[in-house]
């Protein structure tokens, strides 16, 4: 290697680079959205399997989802995961705005059809 | 030069943006309806409800659809979770990556095998 | 020099406002091993820039400052720093918009030469990488600048209609001023990644019309340091000074992969 006497300056980014501005603090809040909604969806996955198990075990995972600190992380939960909605549709209308047609028309196709097959379930399961 | 090594980063991404699009659109209506209506009896009494929902919600088929949306949104949950741990600086072993997403697989899988057996 | 008479007659002179103070990062090779900031008070006015500030310290305080800009009109990208820990341009901001001390620091994310001049090479790698030029449909350049097209390659001229050119257009206004490296934490953590200009510049081209380059910019594109240290933090198109966008760039190139995933799983099995 030929002599030189460059002696780059590498800076480390601090660990808690979420705290330096308000935009990352957004961002930290955005990726911390994940873990009350998994909490949630794991917690609604114990409620499939209790219904499974009778009558006595729903009653008690009702009772469980009725209990004060249950119901806070829920609304947590809807928090977090109304948060995440907003966030998540600002950030695809920007990907949206430069994406091909026929890949607006197939994601939204599709999630048409999910949200359709969920209202289905849904309205099946209510009612 | 930059070499194309084969990732399987594209998949875990898919998944992710499905996960994502899914909970912003389905998981706001789950949560006020089965996470705080149906306990709290707001709309029907919640323990009548029994015979009706285990009919249509146990049913194998209902099931396994259930269990994928559910399996989805965690995925998205636990795909931002192990980048997460990237943006802590922290440069986590591939065990580590198996074992987040595997996390996402196995407990939908195994709920789907709780409620058909 | 004589002033514009259509633009005396509604700008106001430039009035001295006073005098500012700046925390200038200082650095030298050898020097202190961390960098320090140095303390500079600088007359300015309605119309000064912090181009104009630190040449002024230059001139009048001290000559051994290091800092890059040319153009001083948002063209040339050579100015972008640091300044009070957002990056931007120093020539489209003025010091009378500054808090009373403001700090004035080199793009953050590059390694730096001396006081706030940065090594921008690993950004001139990673923009060559994803070939930014329009590449023939025998995957060579359509033409090489300065040199005359051969006969193998296309003699068609490049011609193309204005919907053509509104696909790319917004991705073309990129001045590699590098302030969306700056703003990317990802850009930070991981050295080698391929960033938000490249990758725009990279979408800029496959966009093209003209171009046949996509499958060879896919390979560069979809790798661990290209695109997927992404988290669509969206920094980048904040900060960036001519509106390109690059986030939805990198989700664009993060779209395509994924479909070339999919694609090679049913060819492939």
């Amino acid at each position: 290697m030929a002599e030189t006497n460059r002696r780059p300056l590498v800076r480390k980014t601090p660990r808690g680079w979420f705290f330096q501005n308000s935009s990352s603090r957004r961002y930290l809040l955005r990726e911390l959205t994940a873990l009350p909604m998994a909490a949630f969806a794991i917690h609604l996955l114990c409620g499939l399997v209790a219904l499974s198990r009778g009558p006595e075990v729903w009653a008690a995972w009702l009772a469980y989802s009725r209990h004060p600190l249950v119901l806070a992380a829920t609304a947590i939960a809807l928090a977090a995961t109304i948060l995440h909605a907003v966030t998540w549709f600002s950030l695809s209308a920007a990907v949206v705005k430069v994406a091909p047609k026929p890949v607006i028309v197939g994601l939204q196709v599709t999630f048409a059809l999910v949200a359709l097959g969920a209202a289905v379930t849904w309205l099946a399961v209510m009612g | 030069m930059r070499r194309r090594h084969r990732t399987n980063e594209p998949a875990r991404w898919a998944l992710f943006g499905a996960g994502g699009e899914l909970a912003a659109v389905v998981l706001p209506a789950l949560i006020i309806g089965l996470g705080i209506t149906l306990p709290l009896g707001v709309l029907s009494s919640a323990d009548r409800s029994y015979a009706g929902l285990a009919a249509v919600a146990t049913h194998p088929l209902v099931a396994a659809g259930l269990c994928a949306i559910l399996g989805l949104i965690l995925w998205h949950c636990c795909h931002r979770a192990f980048h997460f741990l990237h943006d802590l600086q922290l440069h986590p072993p591939r065990l580590v990556m198996w074992a987040v997403y595997g996390f996402a697989v196995v407990v939908p899988l195994a709920a789907w095998v709780l409620i058909v057996t | 020099m004589s002033a514009c008479t259509g633009c005396a007659d509604r700008t106001p002179p430039p009035t001295n406002l006073g005098k500012a103070t700046l925390r200038v990062f200082r650095y030298r090779p050898g020097g202190l091993v961390n960098g320090w900031h140095d303390t500079f008070e600088v007359p300015y006015g309605t119309n000064t820039s912090v181009i104009d500030a630190l040449q002024w310290i230059k001139e009048h305080l001290d000559p051994t400052l290091a800092f890059r800009a040319s153009c001083r009109m948002g063209i040339c990208g050579s100015c972008g720093l640091m300044i009070e820990g957002r990056p931007r341009l120093a020539c489209e901001t003025f010091v009378r918009t500054l808090g009373s001390q403001a700090t004035i620091e080199p793009l953050a994310n590059f390694a730096v030469e001396r006081d706030l001049v940065v090594d921008k090479q690993p950004f001139l790698d990673a923009l060559r990488s994803v070939r930014p030029w329009v590449v023939g449909d025998d995957g060579t350049r359509a033409a090489e600048p300065g040199q005359p097209a051969e006969p193998a390659q296309s003699v068609e001229p490049g011609r193309q209609t204005p919907p053509q050119l509104m696909k790319y257009q917004d991705f073309a206004q990129c001045i590699n001023c590098l302030l969306c490296y700056a703003a990317c934490p990802q850009a930070g953590f991981e050295r080698g990644f391929l960033g938000p200009a490249a990758t725009a510049t990279a979408m800029r081209y496959n966009r093209d019309s003209r171009d046949h380059g996509a499958g060879k910019r896919l390979e560069v594109l979809d790798t661990d340091e290209g695109i997927w240290p992404c988290t669509f933090v969206g920094a980048c198109s904040q900060v960036c000074p001519k509106g390109v966008d690059p986030a939805a760039a990198i989700q664009m190139a993060k779209l395509i992969a994924a479909g070339r995933w999919a694609k090679d799983m049913v060819s492939h099995g």
